[in-house]
């Protein structure tokens, strides 16, 4: 899947104003300090933007952790799951 | 000044004892003892209470004498409403009135097929009206955090009883993330308080009580997200003993402000403005037990 589209959807949904596509790494981590910092909210977004964009459900709370780790491993998510 | 740990004070033992105890005594007798237990908070819990008393002097422009008074009497009302919220949790319930001022627009917003996000703060008894409030048509979601006792948890679902109310405990997982999707995917209400913030970039500043003072905005931003009804809702005491009165006025912004992190902060300051106008009224019923205007310099943006 094309990271780079993921990326600019991402930045979008999340108001990221100050990041571009090519600023983010496809394996930095999402949350926590040492990657994009996001938080619960922006995970709730992210949540929707599954949904709206690739109309994939996520609902199990436990698999979330692991699919929103990074950039590459919410790609092979959806990839998965398209 | 201390910083607010995010749950009711006394472990399990000791809030279960409390509630066994208002079983059987009433609560005219259990408020007799609220001064001593207050003095002792003022001697002993000393940051607190400095808190309090800063707030009335230098937000309130209350003078010295009658911050002081201000500060005790703040205490009495807290210890007041929270042996309600235990009176209640003994099987109290029906000793208690709320009055809504006004029920129509309130439940206007509330039964309308859209989600609903209820803002509160820690003014007055916001959660009694949970236990109070009778069967709903739409299922409110209370927002608690996970740091509260199993005791604490047990004693508010079981006030709650059929009223077709659900808590959410905000925990590290993202469990209640997906839980409040599911919430406001199905149109139905969350309730959450507006006036307490940790860290994070989804906070703004703004001018309340004449300084500034951080402010939780990413819940506008979710609510925005699913075009949810806001509306901001107090439940002050009235001073009489069992009856409490609800404040709710809806949170609207200007359609043609756009962007999300500006139309956040509409509604921020829409909440901001309504809390002050309640808080320069019943300014004895503010909650808020730590320096609420601290702002650290390496926090300046």
């Amino acid at each position: 899947m094309d990271t780079l589209k993921l990326k600019t959807q991402i930045i979008d949904a999340l108001n990221l104003e100050e990041l571009k596509p090519e600023d983010i790494n496809d394996d930095a981590p999402l949350f926590g300090p040492d990657g994009l910092g996001l938080d619960s909210i922006d995970a709730l977004e992210l949540i929707v933007l599954l949904e709206k964009n690739y109309g994939i459900k996520l609902t199990d709370p436990a698999k979330a952790k692991g699919v929103f780790a990074s950039v590459a491993t919410m790609a092979s998510f959806i990839e998965e799951n398209k | 000044m201390p910083e607010w740990g995010g749950k009711t004070g006394g472990g399990n033992a000791k809030q279960g004892m409390l509630m066994r105890l208002m079983k059987h005594v009433n609560i005219r007798v259990i408020y007799c003892f609220l001064p001593f237990v207050v003095c002792g908070y003022l001697i002993f819990a000393r940051k607190r209470a400095y808190a309090i008393y800063s707030y009335l002097r230098r937000r309130q422009g209350f003078s010295f004498f009658k911050a002081a008074v201000g500060t005790y009497r703040n205490h009495i009302l807290f210890g007041k409403f929270l042996m309600d919220r235990f009176y209640v949790f003994a099987g109290h319930k029906d000793r208690y009135t709320v009055v809504n001022l006004d029920e129509d627009m309130f439940y206007r917003h509330f039964n309308t097929p859209k989600p609903l996000v209820l803002v509160g703060a820690h003014v007055g008894n916001f959660e009694i009206s949970s236990y109070l409030c009778g069967k709903l048509e739409k299922k409110l979601n209370v927002l608690t955090f996970s740091g509260e006792t199993e005791k604490m948890k047990q004693m508010r679902s079981d006030a709650m009883g059929d009223n077709n109310i659900e808590m959410i405990g905000v925990g590290q997982d993202m469990e209640y993330i997906f839980k409040l999707n599911d919430a406001f995917s199905a149109c139905e209400a969350v309730t959450l308080t507006g006036d307490r913030v940790f860290t994070g970039r989804r906070r703004q500043k703004f001018s309340f009580l004449g300084k500034e003072a951080w402010f939780p905005t990413g819940i506008y931003s979710i609510a925005d997200r699913y075009k949810a009804n806001i509306v901001v809702m107090f439940v002050l005491g009235t001073g009489k003993n069992f009856k409490y009165k609800v404040y709710a006025q809806p949170l609207a912004i200007d359609d043609s402000i756009k962007g999300r992190e500006a139309r956040a902060r509409a509604y921020g300051q829409a909440y901001v403005d309504v809390l002050e106008k309640i808080v320069r009224e019943y300014p004895l019923q503010w909650f808020n037990f730590y320096d609420f205007w601290k702002i650290e310099d390496n926090e300046n943006n």
